[in-house]
């Protein structure tokens, strides 16, 4: 009987019969980028606002209504964006530099990716809640 | 295999003809361990709600025709085995036609629009078209593409951004790909949306035919930054 | 959709009605492999294809079908390609030529889309073409004026539960088979034989239909893809590469090789008829499993092999039956399945039928291997009964009679059973069928009551063929008449509408040297 050529063992398909249970890991990640990206903007608008009324003269008015814009950056209540400011921009930019780089060919697991990013980011969270906590 | 399971399941029921507000009607099923979504639907409609709406055919994962959400991921019925407790809905964002069905003419005139018969610079020679091989195998891989717009539903990107759909975007890889084709497929893929793509990879995870077509839209990325003759996406290595 | 395509070509006006959705279609299911003669292969000739055909026909064919068959093939799968499917190849124009079945020479070309990728290449190029598509539009009469010529189809419209006419010249009907009159079949939901039954109410002949192919290996469960085709045997085993080579193995559920006691010699590697019987009276006889199927041992060496060429039936395998079986390391479960209506409309060298306008192509014809009032009023009964019976328990009784009687075992007194039964069905069952559900829209019921018709009236002309056939040949298979006759059985039978009941006719086979069948005159071109 005549030899069988070989051929190269490929891995077996995926088993698609349970795609209903477990995260939809997309658009999980499109949910968290985007409130981690509105996060990040309203931190920008009001740290911003905090120093303009401060420094420019023109703004004089806004902070005669608003005068606890200009020491916003001390109050408490401010402070709790840092637990989420720091986890927000990693998350963000790590995610946003995967897509980059995944455009350009470099392939990433969608699974893996998320949690290692997620992960990081809890990490820059805690280490930004540390850091505020022991001063 | 002999074992059985019970689920109960919500099943959306809404007629829009008859102009009374959707409700979700709920059933229990038993049947064998294993079972799948449209094992359920079959049973509900056989013994409990005859005038249940629902679509299938080929059973097995080819037809694309039989979409429904099953606890807010849109997978296929005859694919997609049973759990203990359900939501069954139609495939969103679709409009629908009455319970489970929806109304796919916006899909058609989208494939319509997107002529995706080869514009050939000449007719067929009546001989072999020459392809290189491997290249006609990811050519076929993209062409398993079952048009059951489950990428479509999953997508974020379709709710609310003027893209039409991974699904199309796939079809235009197919021909982009294809030697005999002229057509500017990548012109196309930009006009319908390609761009709002952000890479998150649902449609990779809830293909049934194991396609992604995220990939297929990074090569068309590539292609707008770098020009062609790129290697194509598609199947998941 | 080919007709639909040359019809626009030559400036017809032209309209695909599709019962569900477009892509819903057996073709669809297929795997898309594709026997032609590309010259390719030196070995391989046009005779030599046509004597491979008529051997697979079991000799029923019309020679003169069969001819244009083998001749125009490759024209067709041209064609795909020229729509933009790729037929798979070892080198830039070199295709990858594989047996079939029955085949002896490699011919078979095959894309790794299979019948997905022919469905949509042939989808777009038809609506590029300009040809209209309605689909959830079920084809149930034709109707005919005072000459007997077409002039139209009317069909349910269920979309919106109403009822359209199609005022046309000419009517393709490409419906498919009957595979859904058997309990275990591989064939779509839809497949209920409409457009047979349609045909032979409208007058037209139907030929060959007391045959079935059944695919002898098919899944077991779970129930949603239970008798989808697991192909052949030889698939399974070194069989496929090395004519020498072993197929996969038939075990029952006490470890026996059972085939040993109906073919020694060709084994697993034999033909479907053969093998399905086998594996069907194993079944019957108690010898199967508990699930209803047998075993089968696939070699593990051959495993990468079989997922490399054949993935999507890989991923199958894997989601019902495991890792170990995607990777032929144990055996699974497989019973018969009924795949293919070999027999149906009557057609000539032209597609005609013998119905003035009425043409036919695809599964629903046969040989290659109707004067009616409305009734639109007859079917909107079961909407109104507000008792009645419920019609998918009715489709399951068809079923379970039809797989018993007219399946892969059959004797005269079932069948003579059949046609009584199905007298009962006509005067006692369907009149009482009631459909619950009020909506128009998308009722699944009323389709099936119709469905119901359609299949009673496909049985009755399957039954009184196979109880005429009194031989055994390729997949029909007489108890009490076991042996192949071609003496007295070398012919077709013809069936025909006759008042209430299928008249058969036994006619001698159409050779190539007969001359072609007179056309029948469609309608006038003016006006069409």
């Amino acid at each position: 009987m005549a030899e069988l050529t070989p051929v190269k063992p490929l891995p077996l398909p995926r088993d698609t019969t349970r795609q209903s249970r477990g995260l939809l890991y997309g658009a999980l990640s499109q949910r968290v980028n985007r409130i981690a990206g509105l996060f990040i903007v309203l931190f920008v608008v009001v740290h911003v606002a905090g120093l303009a009324v401060v420094y420019s003269g023109v703004l004089k008015p806004v902070l005669r209504q608003m005068p606890w814009l200009a020491h916003v950056s001390e109050d408490t209540w401010f402070h709790v964006i840092y637990f989420f400011l720091f986890p927000a921009v990693v998350f963000h930019t790590l995610y946003s530099l995967k897509l980059l780089v995944m455009d350009f060919g470099v392939r990433v697991s969608y699974r893996w990716s998320f949690w290692t990013i997620v992960g990081l980011a809890v990490a820059a969270g805690l280490w930004g809640a540390f850091g505020y906590v022991s001063h | 295999m002999t074992a059985t399971m019970s689920t109960h399941v919500r099943i959306f029921r809404s007629d829009p003809s008859a102009d009374e507000a959707s409700r979700y009607d709920e059933f229990d099923v038993s049947g064998p361990d294993g079972m799948r979504v449209l094992d359920v639907l079959r049973s509900v409609y056989e013994n409990q709600a005859h005038d249940l709406a629902f679509q299938y055919a080929c059973r097995i994962g080819r037809c694309g025709t039989c979409g429904v959400k099953v606890n807010g991921k849109p997978v296929l019925a005859c694919q997609e085995r049973a759990t203990e407790a359900m939501t069954i809905e139609p495939l969103s964002p679709f409009p629908v036609l009455r319970d489970l069905v929806i109304d796919r003419d916006e899909v058609e005139e989208h494939y319509l629009e997107l002529d995706l018969s080869p514009q050939r610079a000449a007719e067929h020679p009546g001989t072999t078209d020459p392809i290189d091989p491997a290249s006609g195998r990811q050519i076929g891989i993209l062409g398993t593409c079952i048009s059951c717009m489950i990428c479509v539903s999953g997508c974020p990107a379709v709710a609310d951004r003027p893209f039409d759909g991974p699904a199309f975007m796939i079809q235009l890889r197919r021909l982009a790909d294809l030697p005999a084709d002229e057509a500017p497929r990548l012109e196309q893929a930009i006009d319908h949306g390609m761009l709002e793509c952000f890479g998150c990879d649902a449609c990779t995870q809830l293909c049934p035919a194991d396609l992604s077509p995220a990939d297929a839209i990074r090569s068309f990325r590539r292609e707008a930054l770098l020009g062609r003759g790129r290697k194509s996406g598609g199947k998941r290595g | 959709m080919r007709a639909a395509i040359e019809a626009r070509r030559l400036g017809a006006a032209v309209t695909i009605i599709a019962k569900g959705p477009v892509r819903a279609t057996h073709t669809r299911m297929s795997g898309g492999r594709f026997n032609a003669m590309s010259g390719q292969n030196p070995k391989d000739n046009h005779d030599i294809f046509f004597a491979d055909t008529i051997n697979g026909g079991a000799g029923m064919n019309n020679r003169q079908l069969a001819r244009i068959l083998t001749q125009e093939a490759m024209d067709r799968a041209y064609d795909l390609e020229s729509w933009g499917l790729v037929w798979e190849r070892r080198g830039p124009d070199k295709y990858l030529m594989a047996g079939s079945g029955g085949g002896t020479q490699l011919r078979m070309l095959g894309s790794y889309d299979e019948g997905i990728g022919i469905t949509e290449v042939m989808i777009h190029a038809t609506r590029k073409l300009g040809a209209g598509l309605v689909e959830n539009r079920m084809l149930v009469d034709i109707a005919f004026d005072d000459e007997g010529v077409l002039t139209g189809a009317l069909c349910l419209d269920m979309r919106h539960g109403r009822w359209c006419f199609y005022r046309c010249g000419s009517l393709v009907i490409a419906t498919g088979g009957t595979s859904q009159v058997y309990e275990t079949n591989s064939g779509p939901a839809l497949n209920t034989g409409d457009g047979t039954a349609v045909a032979y109410r409208a007058g037209a002949e139907l030929v060959d239909i007391e045959f079935m192919q059944f695919i002898p290996i098919s899944f077991v469960f779970p129930p949603s893809i239970r008798g989808y085709t697991l192909t052949e045997p030889p698939f399974y085993g070194t069989r496929h590469f090395d004519i020498n080579g072993e197929p996969g193995k038939l075990l029952n559920a006490q470890g026996e090789r059972f085939i040993m006691k109906h073919d020694p010699v060709r084994r697993e590697g034999g033909t479907r008829d053969v093998l399905a019987r086998a594996i069907m009276l194993e079944i019957l006889e108690g010898r199967g499993t508990a699930e209803g199927g047998v075993w089968l041992e696939p070699d593990p060496k051959v495993a990468h092999h079989f997922q490399q060429e054949r993935p999507m039936y890989t991923k199958r395998i894997l989601e019902n039956y495991g890792e170990r079986a995607a990777n032929f390391l144990e055996a699974f479960q497989v019973m018969p399945s009924a795949l293919y209506t070999t027999g149906g409309i009557r057609i000539d060298n032209w597609g005609r039928s013998t119905v003035p306008g009425l043409y036919a192509a695809g599964e629903v014809t046969g040989g290659v291997h109707g004067a009616n009032r409305q009734r639109a009023a007859a079917l909107e009964q079961p909407l109104q009964r507000s008792d009645g019976t419920s019609p998918s328990a009715v489709k399951r009784r068809i079923q379970e009679m039809t797989t018993r009687e007219v399946g892969l075992v059959r004797n005269g007194r079932g069948l003579e059973q059949v046609t009584d039964t199905l007298a009962e069905f006509r005067e006692q069952v369907l009149p009482r069928l009631a459909v619950t559900g009020r909506s128009r829209v998308l009722n699944r019921e009323w389709m099936e009551t119709i469905e119901l018709e359609n299949m009673t009236a496909v049985v009755g002309c399957m039954a009184a063929a196979a109880l005429q056939r009194t031989e055994t040949r390729g997949a029909h298979y007489r108890q009490d008449f076991p042996e192949r006759n071609d003496a007295d059985w070398s012919a077709n039978l013809y069936v025909r509408k006759d008042g209430d009941w299928p008249r058969v006719e036994k006619r001698p086979l159409v050779l190539e040297t007969d001359a072609p069948a007179q056309p029948v005159p469609a309608r006038a071109e003016a006006g069409a």
